[in-house]
């Protein structure tokens, strides 16, 4: 015989108690700690300053010299990068 | 406001394909990564960073943006809901926090591109080390958006409280409607 009441079951797979409200399922607590960590990592990387937008910036990696160690000439460093056209 | 099948059917369309979009720029911008990982010569790492830039701003961020606001339309355009279920929930947090790190990715990205695209003498090992980054970010993004993607289509079981309870207020009201039906 077919269920009477389709309304019970909908295609949620939810199956609730009408008195209680129903439990957290296991994969939303996994999902949730997974969650917790991957924003806690994230955090971490920009107060730290490993993750954020300047900090890969590539003067940083600059050398500080000429390729034979002298000081780089003044406004050397500045003119590498063109004007931009824009993006976004 | 439930959508009419027609439009939901459109939405969802759009939806789908802003979403696996998404996923194939992201693999794109991986083999430019690894392109530029592997490759000896200067010009082609340089190169490799003005692409990524592009494919970047031109495509992995309208389809992030466009995937999540179609996604938002969804949710609330049908009876999921965009709270009422964990899978929803989840899937707008994973979105959100994505596309979030993406923002704030590409302007590392536009850092490097612009030092690749200098005409002057280029910091070379400066944009090799900057590739290990975009692997990470590229990498993790990635697997977020393939859980994002399983967990739309399977949309495991489970209701939030407020999806409960929006749930016990619809069964009530129907069952008010039966009886008041029945002479």
């Amino acid at each position: 015989m077919a269920n009477r009441n389709p309304d019970r079951r909908d295609d949620t797979g939810v199956d609730a108690d009408p008195g209680s409200a129903p439990r957290i399922p296991c994969w939303v607590i996994v999902a949730g700690i997974s969650i917790g960590i991957l924003v806690l990592l994230l955090a971490v990387a920009l107060v730290t300053g490993r993750g954020g937008p300047a900090s890969h910036a590539p003067g940083r990696h600059k050398p500080s010299g000429g390729p034979d160690g002298q000081p780089a000439p003044s406004g050397a460093t500045e003119n590498q990068a063109p004007p931009k056209g824009g993006h976004g | 406001m439930i959508m009419r099948p027609g439009v939901r059917k459109l939405v969802l369309t759009a939806h789908v394909t802003f979403s696996i979009g998404w996923i194939g720029a992201v693999v794109a911008f991986l083999a430019l990564v690894f392109a530029a990982w592997t490759s000896q010569d200067d010009q082609t790492l340089r190169a490799c960073w003005i692409a990524m830039e592009s494919i970047g701003w031109f495509a992995i961020v309208p389809l992030a943006l466009a995937s999540l606001l179609t996604g938002l339309v969804m949710s609330l355009g049908t009876k999921w809901g965009l709270f009422r279920h964990y899978w929803t929930l989840i899937s707008l947090v994973l979105t959100i926090l994505a596309t979030v790190v993406l923002l704030l990715n590409m302007q590392t990205v536009s850092s490097f591109a612009d030092v690749a695209a200098g005409t002057d003498s280029v910091d070379v090992a400066g944009l090799r080390g900057g590739l290990r980054g975009e692997l990470l970010h590229a990498g993790i993004g990635l697997l977020v958006l393939l859980v994002i993607q399983l967990l739309n289509v399977y949309k495991p079981r489970g209701i939030t409280r407020y999806g409960w309870r929006k749930q016990q207020k619809q069964r009530t009201r129907q069952y008010e409607h039966r009886t008041a039906l029945v002479p």
